[in-house]
């Protein structure tokens, strides 16, 4: 595995933000065979190597390791132009825009939760009913049994 | 019309986050206090402070399996960036034990959430043999699908979460 060195000197030659979709590949968790035994604790690969972008508008395939979080400073205004108006700048990079997004996102989770809540135990009384019927055949079984014998 | 997708780890991007479709082919049964865990239930921090019960299925007590513990939703479902958050790793359990006869490479570390509602997902992998299993560096960006490819775990044969929010939590309503 190439030194950080490298990997960082790589990094800053390139031209920024085009780019910033091959990052992901150097910051992949390495799992090397380091210290067996019981973990420690070392913080990760810098935090600021986690690339950040807004947060994006969809979906569930997204490679969880391509996703960026937001800056901590909001993302820069659009540059100033003689249209004033908020919807003059690319829409994704509004606050408004951003927190809908936001909002959508989190109504779609708990959408799902409840869904997939319901959908266990769904599968669940169908499993318990099959065993029900299935205990109540075998208690009739053992009832004719003990009184064949009786 | 498609038939509307009815597993819940579909539903609730288990698979889709953590996992790739699998078939289930082995019972994997996770309680914590006597409390058996089903998909999509909800427990408290208070009630998973310490490491569940884990009974695994099987018959054949040469087959050794792999349990991991993740959290996907690290530190903020809205914002995931230390998916996975790894909780608890333990190898070699033999089919129709549980964990405490496996070996345990990263310990159990109860679930803390602090934003949102979190998914805590357990999946159990079967291994090829008996295997020594390293320790990742830290807890946070684990990634289920590499360390399976890394151990040549294959698919997994089970998989159950529930969700977990802070303690005094209001489950996502605005106060």
């Amino acid at each position: 595995m190439r030194p950080m060195d490298d990997v960082w000197n790589d990094i800053s030659s390139l031209p920024s933000p085009a780019t910033t979709t091959h990052f992901q590949n150097f910051f992949a968790p390495a799992l090397r065979p380091p210290s067996p035994a019981t973990i420690s604790f070392h913080p990760p690969p810098s935090p600021t190597t986690m690339l950040t972008l807004l947060t994006t508008t969809h979906s569930d395939h997204q490679d969880p390791n391509k996703r960026l979080k937001p800056n901590p400073p909001p993302p820069p205004p659009p540059p100033p132009s003689i249209f004033t108006a908020p919807t003059a700048s690319p829409p994704e990079y509004t606050e408004k825009f951003r927190r809908l997004m936001k909002n959508r996102e989190s109504a779609a989770r708990s959408r799902a939760r409840k869904q997939a809540r319901a959908d266990e135990l769904e599968h669940e009384v169908m499993r318990l009913a099959k065993e029900n019927a299935k205990l109540k055949r075998l208690q009739k079984e053992v009832k004719i049994i003990i009184f064949y014998y009786f | 019309m498609t038939r509307r997708e009815r597993d819940p780890l579909v539903v609730g991007r288990v698979i889709g986050d953590v996992l790739d479709s699998f078939t289930k082919s082995i019972n994997l049964t996770i309680s914590y206090n006597d409390r058996e865990v089903s998909n999509g239930c909800t427990l408290k921090p208070s009630q998973v402070v310490n490491q569940p019960r884990v009974d695994i299925g099987g018959d054949d007590l040469r087959a050794f399996h792999t349990l991991v513990m993740v959290d996907p939703d690290a530190p903020s479902p809205s914002d995931p960036n230390l998916r996975e958050y790894l909780h608890w790793l333990v190898t070699d359990i033999p089919a129709t034990t549980g964990a405490r006869f496996g070996q345990e490479v990263v310990c159990y570390e109860s679930p803390r959430p602090s934003m949102g509602i979190h998914r805590m997902v357990f999946v159990l992998f079967r291994q090829l043999g008996r295997q020594t299993v390293y320790a990742p560096g830290w807890r946070q960006n684990f990634n289920t699908r590499d360390f399976a490819e890394l151990y040549n775990l294959g698919s997994p044969v089970a998989a159950v979460y529930y969700n977990c929010q802070r303690e005094s939590g209001s489950g996502g309503r605005r106060r």
